[in-house]
């Protein structure tokens, strides 16, 4: 799997998020779920970006469990399962909370496979799509400058626990403040930096010439159609039976 | 001389098979300056990490003042060593030199007093540093970011001071100034850990060397 080519992951990624959105069906959610875990096991050979993402994926827990607690109390509708004073709990809410949590953990799995995979493959896979490369180097840049901005990120917190500044022991009105510090100057400092870079393409001859030329190629494989193909006539087939129950 | 930290049969690696410390005997005393040197990659980046409790999850004795180090919180690291990182960008928080010290004597719980004013001015001006207090940082060079994180040193006196690289971008007359620095700290019991890959500085200040080689460690 780690040798599937970058336009055949962007094309499932592309539809397992499509099809989240489209499907209010838990069902779905769970397969789509299941489905981009193995994307992501497959691909991520090295150990250690599988311990990364259990780690990334411990510390938005909470985020998750949230979406599902808020999801869960805010639906009112459908049958009760629970309820203490004003707190209820419904099947709809249930459900609802299931499928919203099931969808931020999809987007947060794909982002964490797209951020891993190096800017000149992107560039590549761009490239074989026929964008213009203005376009494309925009879009690679931006994927490219997240995970900068986490390491830069990172870096600043452990400049505060250098500090003695432990972010849990802090009273949760000042928690905003320290990070509103944090991530002024890091926000400036890229955005400054763009201006090196400006000059730094200028220097390189950026768009001086039409035709922009690539050391590598690549170039798709007999699975990687076979994937395209099955996986864009499933979701025209998913779609097709979504239409139909309309 | 009582050590400040203590190594024995430690190891640690970022990969359990990779080990960058394997079996490390190490003392570093608390009131001397200890230089620790090696090549690219061989760990001194990641040793002033353990030391200041950025990373974790090692084997072995590994000792702060004869408290095991896993047993301490992240604030009580803190209070006793303080690390000068050698990503000169990563050991400021703030948008300006004023405002990154300020953090480090009010830590978000307290307001300045004037007291600390006095001493926050005075680290600037042993740097020169007077006339870039509120240009934004991004703004400056790496030589005069390098001077407000030496400044902000000195506003952690009575700790012990872990300097990773602390003299790569600095001129003469700046290394000299760190230099007579961490002489006056030595004068005063106070000790210093430099860890660096050159000793084009003087060393003359300095009571142990260290080497990095082969996941352990060597007097010199």
């Amino acid at each position: 799997m780690n040798r599937l080519n970058l336009r055949t992951i962007l094309i499932l990624v592309i539809l397992v998020t499509s099809l989240s959105v489209i499907y209010q069906n838990l069902r779905i959610q769970l397969i789509l779920t299941g489905f981009t875990l193995f994307l992501l096991f497959s691909f991520r050979i090295s150990k250690h970006k599988l311990h990364r993402l259990g780690h990334r994926l411990l510390s938005l827990f909470k985020l998750v469990l949230t979406i599902l607690i808020l999801q869960i109390l805010f639906r009112r509708s459908g049958e009760i399962i629970w309820e203490y004073s004003f707190l209820m709990v419904t099947t709809e809410g249930l459900n609802y909370g299931l499928i919203a949590s099931l969808r931020f953990l999809i987007i947060i799995l794909v982002a964490g496979l797209l951020f891993d995979i190096p800017y000149y493959d992107y560039l590549l896979a761009f490239r074989s799509w026929k964008f213009p490369f203005e376009i494309s180097f925009l879009v690679a840049t931006i994927i490219h400058f997240v995970p900068i901005f986490n390491t830069q990120f990172k870096s600043s917190m452990e400049a505060l626990q250098i500090r003695g500044i432990i972010m849990q022991n802090l009273p949760l009105l000042k928690r905003p403040v320290v990070y509103l510090n944090l991530l002024l100057p890091v926000l400036a400092r890229a955005i400054s930096e763009i201006k090196f870079r400006a000059i730094s393409l200028e220097l390189r001859g950026f768009r001086l010439y039409k035709d922009k030329t690539y050391l590598h190629e690549q170039k798709l494989s007999r699975l990687d159609l076979i994937i395209q193909f099955i996986a864009l006539i499933f979701f025209l087939l998913l779609n097709l039976i979504k239409i139909i129950q309309l | 001389m009582d050590p400040i930290f203590t190594f024995s049969d430690f190891s640690f690696g970022y990969l359990k098979h990779e080990l960058l410390f394997h079996d490390l005997e190490l003392k570093v005393n608390s009131n001397s300056v200890t230089l620790i040197q090696g090549d690219n990659g061989s760990g001194k980046t990641t040793l002033c990490n353990l030391m200041s409790g950025l990373l974790t999850r090692h084997k072995g004795q590994f000792l702060l003042e004869n408290h095991n180090m896993d047993k301490l919180s992240k604030k009580d690291i803190s209070e006793k060593v303080v690390l000068l990182k050698q990503n000169i960008l990563g050991n400021i928080v703030a948008a300006t030199p004023e405002e990154d010290l300020i953090i480090w004597q009010e830590k978000f719980r307290r307001k300045c007093s004037e007291d600390d004013n006095e001493k926050r001015m005075k680290a600037f001006q042993l740097y020169n540093m007077e006339e870039f207090l509120l240009k934004p940082v991004w703004e400056l060079s790496h030589g005069q970011i390098k001077r407000i994180t030496l400044a902000a040193l000195l506003l952690n006196s009575k700790k012990f001071w872990i300097l990773d690289e602390p003299f790569s971008g600095l001129d003469s007359k700046l290394i000299s100034i760190l230099e007579n620095t961490i002489k006056d700290r030595k004068n005063k019991n106070f000790g210093t850990l430099i860890v660096s890959h050159r000793s084009e500085f003087h060393t003359d200040f300095i009571d142990e060397i260290y080497r990095i080689e082969n996941q352990g460690i060597l007097k010199v």
